[in-house]
């Protein structure tokens, strides 16, 4: 779930970020290709009116003189109204003609005007009005029909061109919050969708432990890298079901042929021991080699234990039955190691806390429990069990007043073989298999096993089962309450 | 048990030094021993020659244990199976007890138990042996009155001290290993109750020997408890 939101979370970054850029970059050519555009339209504008004023008026000059002509420009283009500034000049820099703004212009200089040509080329320039604006003007000198040179110069300001720029850049601006968002959206939909065979996968594979090796991921025959994907690990499970086989057939083979020297080595010895021609001394260096045998034995019967139950290989009973009546009667019948030890046992009990599962393994998580704690408690200390039912499970919790566990090796307390450097100085005849045992048989009952402690200060093992409700009716009977 | 002729026994294992171990035990017990390697052996001395007890290894050559136990239950002479294996698992034990095992024991195993186990299956049939009383010695158990004494002392014990005592007193001069008692007394296994054989064996050795010149509860170790005449 998670991953999938954070990989669409990347890749709408990504790709929107891309987007913005595309945008970015594509607005800025759009206004300089615009800007560029509007320019040079003006440009012709201007060039063309100014070629029309040159081809037109300037040849009356001679015949009209030079102020007719002036007023003949005035009332055909109206220049104030239109924005526009017309000059005109003769080749000695006397203006001819000038309308009521073109006192912005420079001095003007008359264009060469080539000797096979009546006209020059039209030349573009600027000039900055006081208000801020750039006024475009066009120049072009003309010889007319009597050799005189005349200069016209057109210009118009670049308000209209601002204005359309800023409406341009608007739209631009506007259009872009737009776009980004639609992209967000259109892509979350789309991602979503498309991820969500992820989804499936990861709480298929989540369900697969090494108790269900045999299970497989759904394949969604669609031909994508989903299919792909799950496809490999399927494969991968697959390889991990088959070394998990070979372990366990490893396992069940090594516990079957150490069996056979030990059934030797011990029937060997117990012959030994028991013959009374055996010198008492030797007798016990016998006794003492059979109990390794026989811990030997109780390793290879705990191992072979520990590996059944977590590859699921173990059959298990299914039995509802009283958790707490159970471990009462374990109680009673370990109440002397604790007795012996003069260790107080405190018990708190509820009866009638049901569970379903195997009775003789949930018993040895018990007697194990009991058994570490009544180990590891010194003379004088107290151990309490307790068991109740909390909401859907039922709780068993074994504490003691012992030497506790450090910090170090708590993480470690349910590894085989494991054992906290206290345990290991102070006994050796252990299996070192107790509570990977325990923990074994609670997870294979759906349950688990926590563990708590302050060294020096004791432990507290707690163990959590589902719990079995029986409807009403049942529970009525059960307590004898009559229907 | 004084007979006429000795208890017939077919032992069928592969392991040679196995079977030589067990041999030579139950020869000391005064049983004659056959030993089969393989199944088709087996087979062929089950044909020819009347047994009272089988104990079998189930992983054998050729012919499987299992396959040796069916054709013991087709045969006309039912003789009680003793089956011995190597494996734990309860698939194992299901298989045989249905394939018509009389009895189960995991290798490895103490002899102790194999030879009881042996006996209980020859009883089978027979009238058991349920004296009310029992006596070791100057110390006696009352099944019925639930009674223990040691010369006129009467001896309060609880009632698991009393079952240990009977259990060891049934057997006297065998050595009972933890196992066995834990599984007799208890009727449960488990590696935590073996110790608790240890207080209780305590506890009855201080009711019943302190004070006594001759003690009778001995402690073999690395092999489990007895109660002797001889003394420990």
């Amino acid at each position: 779930m998670k991953a999938s939101r954070s990989i669409r979370t990347k890749l709408i970054t990504f790709y929107v970020g891309i987007l913005a850029l595309v945008f970015v970059c594509f607005g800025l050519y759009i206004y300089a290709g615009f800007k560029t555009y509007l320019i040079h339209s003006i440009r012709q504008t201007l060039t063309w009116r100014a070629q029309q004023i040159a081809s037109t008026f300037l040849q009356e000059i001679p015949v009209k003189g030079e102020s007719m002509v002036g007023n003949e420009i005035q009332t055909r283009y109206a220049p104030e109204l239109n924005e526009r500034v017309i000059r005109i000049t003769d080749a000695r820099g006397h203006q001819v003609y000038g309308s009521k703004n073109s006192e912005v212009l420079a001095q003007a200089l008359p264009e060469p005007v080539p000797g096979n040509q009546s006209e020059s080329a039209p030349i573009p320039s600027q000039v900055m009005l006081p208000n801020g604006d750039r006024l475009e003007v066009i120049t072009v000198s003309r010889r007319i029909a009597d050799g005189a040179i005349y200069t016209v110069e057109v210009g118009a300001p670049e308000t209209d061109i601002s204005t359309a720029l800023a409406g341009l850049t608007g739209t631009l601006i506007l259009g872009f919050p737009f776009l980004i968002g639609l992209a967000i959206g259109g892509g979350y939909i789309l991602l979503g969708r498309a991820l969500k065979p992820v989804d499936q996968i990861v709480s298929a594979a989540e369900a697969i432990t090494s108790k269900n090796l045999r299970q497989r991921l759904p394949v969604s025959k669609t031909g994508d890298e989903f299919e792909r994907l799950s496809s490999a690990l399927n494969r991968m499970i697959e390889r991990l079901d088959k070394s998990f086989q070979l372990t366990t057939r490893f396992a069940a083979d090594a516990s079957h042929e150490l069996r056979t020297p030990l059934t030797i080595m011990r029937g060997e010895l117990e012959a030994l021991v028991k013959d009374p021609a055996m010198n008492e001394d030797l007798a016990e260096r016998i006794g003492n080699v059979l109990e390794e045998a026989e811990r030997l034995t109780r390793i290879i019967e705990g191992l072979l234990l520990v590996s059944r139950l977590e590859t699921g290989e173990a059959q298990m009973r299914k039995d509802k039955f009283d958790l707490g009546e159970m471990i009462n009667e374990i109680s009673d019948q370990m109440a002397p190691l604790a007795n012996d030890k003069l260790l107080t046992l405190n018990r708190r009990i509820t009866p009638g806390v049901l569970v379903e599962g195997d009775e003789m393994r949930l018993q040895q998580v018990g007697v194990n429990l009991l058994d570490n704690a009544f180990k590891y408690t010194p003379e004088g200390g107290e151990v309490s069990l307790e068991v109740w039912a909390e909401s859907d499970f039922a709780i068993i919790v074994v504490s003691d007043t012992g030497m506790g566990i450090s910090d170090q090796a708590l993480p470690h307390i349910f590894d085989r073989f494991f054992r906290a450097e206290q345990a290991r100085t102070s006994r050796t005849s252990g299996t070192g298999l107790g509570l990977s045992i325990v923990q074994s048989i609670v997870e294979a009952h759906g349950g688990k096993v926590l563990v708590e402690s302050q060294e020096g200060l004791g432990a507290q093992f707690r163990v959590e089962l589902p719990l079995v409700k029986l409807p009403d009716t049942v529970m009525m009977e059960k307590i004898g309450v009559g229907v | 048990m004084v007979l006429s002729l000795p208890m017939r026994i077919l032992l069928v294992e592969d392991e040679e030094k196995v079977a030589r171990f067990i041999e030579r035990g139950l020869k000391a017990e005064l049983y004659a021993v056959d030993i089969a390697r393989d199944g088709k052996t087996a087979i062929y001395h089950l044909e020819h020659d009347p047994y009272d007890v089988v104990i079998l290894d189930i992983n054998l050559p050729d012919v499987s244990g299992n396959d040796v136990l069916r054709y013991i239950r087709k045969s006309s002479r039912p003789v009680p199976v003793l089956v011995l294996t190597a494996r734990s698992g309860i698939s194992d034990k299901v298989e045989s007890f249905g394939q018509g095992a009389d009895d189960y024991l995991t290798k490895p195993f103490s002899f102790t138990e194999l030879l009881l186990r042996v006996n209980a299956l020859l009883r089978r049939g027979q009238i058991i042996n349920t004296n009310d009383v029992l006596h070791i010695a100057d110390l006696s158990l009352n099944r019925a009155a639930h009674q223990v004494k040691r010369s006129n002392r009467v001896i309060e014990l609880t009632s698991k001290e009393f079952a240990l005592l009977e259990y060891l007193m049934a057997n006297a001069g065998r050595v009972l290993s933890r196992t066995m008692i834990v599984e007799h007394v208890w009727d449960q296994s488990f590696e935590g109750l073996s110790n608790i054989v240890d207080v209780y064996v305590r506890q009855l050795r201080v009711k019943i020997d302190e004070g006594e010149n001759l003690k009778l509860l001995r402690t073999v170790r690395g092999v489990g408890y007895s109660i002797t005449e001889e003394g420990a």
